[in-house]
């Protein structure tokens, strides 16, 4: 992989900088797993790996929605920090009704009329751009007109 | 005389100098004796800058598990090269806030430009990048010749986004049929003033056309895929009308798994709010 040149400077050794990313849940760039402290854990919460104790003995494994009896263990056992697995934030309730959709369609189709037909990025940016315009309408006071954007903020 | 990027940026006077904090973060960082502390000294008498990397610091771009309150802190956590990318950043949107532009204001222009960086980050964090600060600068800074375009020469930049959007044409395309060059290679020619390291002129000159770049083609087809992505969804305003094309060949060198896809236009769109808020908010206030 190519990577960006740096000069000396950026390496840690030559000032004296501790590298984050060496440092457990300290500049963790792994974004879709992010760490969280255990007393912010909620039960149903699934684990992105494992924990284990101080002699690598397996205490919970990954990928099971952890149950309130496990997150009370985990302070216990002195454990700080577990990686998560990021969960789609809950969209709010929304009556988004068919005719707001295809009007959103309508609207966001010209931004994308040079864009490669049946590509997978476009299929899913197309569907956000039409749930974020038909959103943002949704909440708008019905008293104004519509304007041409979409996005947030 | 026909104009060149170069001619185009010779005539702009005390912008075609790097902010002042950039130059002397590079002096700093380049004396071996320097400590952290040095570095946070220079960017903590700039106290606008101070604040919004303190709020971008304890954004959800970095999951610090405890608050970061003083600068000299928030380099020793992010990193001396990282700092200074995210200080670059932040110093060129408050440089270049009063572009005037018919078609497009700096608040939408600068919310593109950060939805870019943004994208760029978070698309280098999933290739585990070493300084990952480098890629949201060279988002930030990939259309920025187009502000030079309208300071030197706004009515034909406004013709050309009449005329892109009356013809459903990309910008880029029009500035390259009305100036013979476009908004990427007048970037170019600005950041090699600025006497930026090569890869954000590169990233600039070829963000449309990714699959050219010789000697970084990864960063800039990650740069090129974050622009599409900003455009599509209207996340500020890059001048467009018509959102460029992407370059599937270019997403592919990134190596997204598809089945990522909409969480990362989750995260995208979640830290761009951030940036918003950190940076450009912070500076209306300052």
């Amino acid at each position: 992989m190519a990577q960006v040149p740096r000069e000396p400077v950026d390496t840690p050794e030559t000032v004296g900088f501790f590298d984050p990313t060496s440092c457990p849940g300290f500049g963790k760039e792994d974004l879709l797993m992010p760490s969280i402290p255990v007393d912010a854990l909620e039960p149903g919460t699934v684990l992105a790996a494992p924990v284990h104790d101080a002699d690598g003995r397996l205490l919970i494994p990954e990928g099971r929605p952890l149950t309130e009896r496990q997150i009370g263990r985990l302070s216990a056992w002195g454990i700080e920090t577990v990686e998560v697995v990021l969960e789609e934030e809950p969209e709010e309730e929304m009556e988004l009704s068919p005719e707001l959709l295809a009007q959103a369609e309508e609207i966001v189709a010209p931004r994308f009329a040079l864009q490669p037909v049946d590509h997978r990025l476009v299929r899913e940016t197309r569907a956000l751009a039409v749930l974020q315009w038909a959103t943002a309408e949704s909440r708008r006071p019905s008293s104004s007109p519509p304007g041409p954007g979409g996005g947030v903020p | 005389m026909k104009a060149s990027p170069h001619s185009i940026v010779d005539g702009l006077g005390s912008l075609a100098s790097p902010p002042a904090i950039h130059r002397e973060l590079m002096q700093v960082i380049g004396r071996p004796t320097s400590s952290a502390s040095d570095i946070a000294d220079v960017i903590g008498r700039d106290p606008g800058l101070s604040a919004s990397l303190l709020r971008l610091v304890n954004s959800s771009f970095f999951a610090f598990s405890r608050r970061i309150d003083d600068l000299g802190t928030a380099v020793m956590a992010v990193g001396v090269s990282q700092i200074r990318d995210l200080a670059l950043a932040t110093s060129v949107i408050s440089l270049f806030q009063d572009v005037p532009a018919e078609e497009v204001s700096m608040e939408d222009f600068w919310k593109h430009s950060l939805a870019t960086a943004v994208g760029s980050r978070v698309l280098a964090s999933l290739r585990q990048e070493f300084n990952v600060e480098s890629l949201f600068l060279a988002g930030l800074l990939h259309d920025l010749g187009r502000l030079v375009l309208f300071l030197r020469a706004g009515r034909m930049m406004n013709r050309a986004i009449r005329e892109a959007r009356n013809r459903g044409t990309a910008l880029h395309e029009v500035e390259s049929e009305i100036f013979g060059f476009h908004h990427g290679d007048v970037g170019q020619a600005l950041m090699e003033r600025w006497n930026l390291e090569e890869l954000f002129a590169e990233v600039a000159a070829f963000h449309h056309a990714p699959l050219q770049s010789e000697r970084f083609p990864v960063e800039t087809a990650t740069v090129h895929s974050a622009d599409v992505i900003a455009n599509l969804l209207r996340w500020g305003h890059s001048g467009a009308p018509v959102a460029p094309a992407l370059s599937p060949r270019a997403w592919k060198l990134l190596g997204v798994d598809d089945n990522q896809i909409p969480a990362l236009l989750n995260v995208i769109g979640r830290q761009w709010e951030d940036a918003v808020e950190g940076i450009m908010l912070g500076q209306k206030a300052a």
